[in-house]
């Protein structure tokens, strides 16, 4: 089975696995009658007309054709899509400016013009901003800094305020926010 | 007499400060957006969604609105400057347009492109005003059976029109459709596709994830704005930017005898097919200049900065983009994607888009409608005196750009339900609508199917069930059958040998 033309083949296969993988989903539910349509008539009905379209359209990528599938930037795509999932995973967890920040820095690399210092001006920037319009704005219900990061505040409040003081005592407090700072690590994972 | 009242009232509605600064602030983002290449509407209205939740409809919607059209002004003027169209329906405008740049003549095209696209967007709006309301009136006469029918011809003529393979267009509309039945079941509120996913530990889709369906800003920012900025980065270039010095905007007598014409017929065909679902801007555009081409009497001078070239596309793509507001408004059925955009919008802040927009929310209809006449005066404003600026805004590297829009449109999506879910959502739809686009599938069509699915299935069952089961209830009915026939004739016709070479042609182009 000689594959002519790749985008219709694979193109096909993908609809056809969808229909199959809806298919499935829908098989629990009531179907029903033509005339009481049940909830599972109308997807049940699609999936068949899906899977159907695609069998087709696989049949059509036998048949020999110039197009071939252009090469693929996966590099674009994996620093896009990438960034996208760890925003979701971390922004609660670290808030929305470290979040933000990230994930714009990070997305940015997917140019091949990529420029390290343009890049972080300009989550600096996006963070800012996004900061302004959706947390002072609109007041989003998104910590700006996340319960993860609360050691390393606690740190750097207790240093700021040892240095105020020049309290020695206060070194052993400092001791014991850098051991809370292990626990960050621990939370993350 | 009943027109001035409904004028008067949206241009009441229109002109309060607040809408005022929406209409300017769509406008002029719709202009930005036009001007540089890679940002579009799509991806721009999708993003400033969820920002509109804080504002009423009314205001929501201008905005949005005049980020549409704004974007056919913009596009224009870097497809003459710099032979980049920021805009799919600039390219046409280019052909014509850029030659004119460099035979020193592009404050003529400029100006012709904005009185053009100015003159269209009034003549637009008044047949809005004129046939919206008539065409509602109409619709609220309709039954289940023909509103089954209609939608589903509107879905064939956006097939009909589609770019590439037939066939795939249909393919991903019954995706859409397929996506749009997961959630709740309208009638028996029964879940459907409410799945766990989990791989070891590890929770991937929750419990109740899916239960209120599939978010409509995550399908559209991933499979819009994500997976278009990947495209993007594949065919990554530099700009050059190398502006020509614009001389003097005002055209000759000459000039100004000529573009009269063009401007009308470009007018309407953008008028009419705007209307068509599957229409819009773009198919105005490059329909008026071939249109054009074929009627003149200088066929061989096009493509060599004739002025005709560049009046009429950017008069029937402004047209095109206004009228494509009336199936939406009038009948609740998107012509585009961004009319679906503007049902989600409108769904969103509890407006239900059909013809009982027109009776029920008054001043919402009119008020649109008024603001976007007040939105073209903006832009004439804006994009003749202030060509400078936004030349120069197109300096502005592709790479400092698309990751500003996918912070965006990360906290963006998140914002609309405040649920993480959506986020991932995005991602995947991103992963799936780049995979669909390489293999050669067209996401509008999906997008429209997803937005008229509910709507579809509901008509479905409710005919069903007063016909009993009979599906030829759909055929027995008078108006029902007719578009069910024009339907299957707008797909039959698309299928025949020569007319798909014509399509190919087209698109190609």
């Amino acid at each position: 089975m000689r594959i002519g033309n790749p985008k219709d083949f694979f193109g096909g296969a993908i609809l056809v696995l969808i229909a199959a993988t809806m298919g499935v989903g829908v098989v629990d539910l009531p179907i029903g009658s033509a005339s009481r349509m049940g909830p599972g008539y109308f997807p049940a009905l699609l999936c068949i007309v899906l899977g159907f379209l695609g069998a087709v359209i696989m049949l059509n990528g036998l048949r020999h054709s110039e197009e071939k599938l252009e090469r693929t930037s996966w590099r674009a795509l994996i620093l896009i899509v990438l960034p996208i999932v760890f925003f979701g995973y971390s922004l609660r967890r670290l808030g929305l400016a470290p979040t933000l920040g990230i994930t714009v820095f990070v997305t940015s690399m997917a140019s091949q013009q990529w420029n390290a210092v343009q890049s972080a001006l300009l989550a600096g920037g996006v963070v800012v901003c996004g900061w302004l319009i959706f947390i002072k704005g609109l007041g989003l219900p998104i910590p700006t800094f996340g319960p993860v990061l609360n050691p390393l505040i606690d740190i750097m409040r207790v240093q700021a305020s040892a240095a105020e003081t020049g309290c020695l005592s206060c070194l052993a407090d400092i001791a014991h926010s850098y051991s809370a700072a292990a626990a960050i690590s621990s939370v993350l994972i | 007499m009943e027109l001035y009242a409904n004028l008067l009232l949206g241009f009441g509605e229109a002109f309060t400060l607040t809408n005022l600064l929406y209409c300017f602030v769509g406008v002029a983002l719709g202009t930005a957006v036009g001007v540089l290449p890679g940002l579009g509407p799509i991806a721009t209205i999708a993003m400033l969604l969820p920002l509109t939740f804080q504002l009423p409809a009314t205001s929501a919607l201008i905005m949005l609105a005049g980020i549409y059209y704004g974007a056919q002004y913009g596009g224009s003027t870097t497809a003459i400057l710099i032979n980049l169209p920021g805009e799919s329906s600039s390219v046409v405008t280019a052909l014509d347009g850029y030659q004119m740049a460099r035979q020193g003549r592009a404050g003529t095209a400029l100006f012709t492109c904005a009185v053009g696209s100015f003159f269209a967007g009034t003549v637009a709006t008044f047949l809005i005003a004129g046939f919206a309301p008539g065409l509602a009136a109409v619709a609220l006469t309709f039954g289940p059976e023909e509103y089954f029918s209609l939608m589903i011809l509107g879905l064939a003529a956006s097939i009909a029109l589609a770019h590439g393979s037939l066939i795939k267009a249909v393919a991903m509309v019954v995706l859409g459709l397929l996506l749009s039945t997961i959630g709740k079941d309208l009638y028996t509120g029964t879940a459907r596709f409410n799945v766990e996913l989990v791989i070891g530990n590890f929770p991937i889709i929750e419990k109740n994830d899916f239960s209120d369906g599939v978010e409509f800003v995550a399908i559209v920012m991933g499979v819009f704005g994500m997976a278009e900025i990947v495209r993007n980065l594949e065919n990554e270039q530099t700009r050059s930017v190398l502006a020509e010095k614009i001389k003097s905007l005002i055209p000759s007598r000459e000039e100004a005898r000529q573009i009269i014409g063009p401007i009308l017929r470009g007018t309407g065909l953008g008028a009419v097919l705007g209307i068509l679902p599957g229409g819009g801007a773009m198919l105005a555009s490059f329909a008026a200049y071939s249109f054009e081409k074929r009627i003149s009497g200088k066929p061989q001078e096009f493509g060599k900065g004739t002025i005709e070239g560049v009046a009429a596309p950017e008069a029937a793509n402004n047209a095109g983009a206004q009228t494509s507001f009336i199936p939406m408004l009038t009948l609740g059925i998107p012509s585009n994607p961004v009319m679906a955009l503007m049902i989600g919008a409108m769904i969103i802040k509890g407006v239900t888009p059909g013809p009982n927009v027109v009776v029920d929310q008054p001043a919402l209809f009119w008020g649109l409608i008024a603001s976007m006449w007040i939105g073209n005066v903006m832009l004439l404003i804006l994009n003749l005196p202030l060509i400078g600026m936004w030349v120069r805004m197109l300096r502005v590297p592709y790479r400092l750009l698309f990751p500003v829009v996918v912070g965006v449109c990360c906290i963006g999506v998140f914002s609309v339900r405040n649920d993480l879910f959506d986020v991932y959502l995005m991602a995947g739809f991103s992963l799936i609508g780049y995979v669909l686009i390489k293999f050669g599938f067209e996401m509008a069509p999906m997008l429209l199917g997803f937005v008229i699915g509910t709507m579809l299935e509901e008509y479905l069952r409710r005919a069903m069930l007063l016909s009993r089961g009979d599906p030829f209830v759909f055929f027995q009915n008078p108006k029902s059958a007719t578009m069910l026939i024009i339907a299957f004739l707008a797909l039959a016709i698309s299928l025949i040998p020569t007319i798909t070479k014509t399509r190919e042609e087209a698109f190609k182009e």
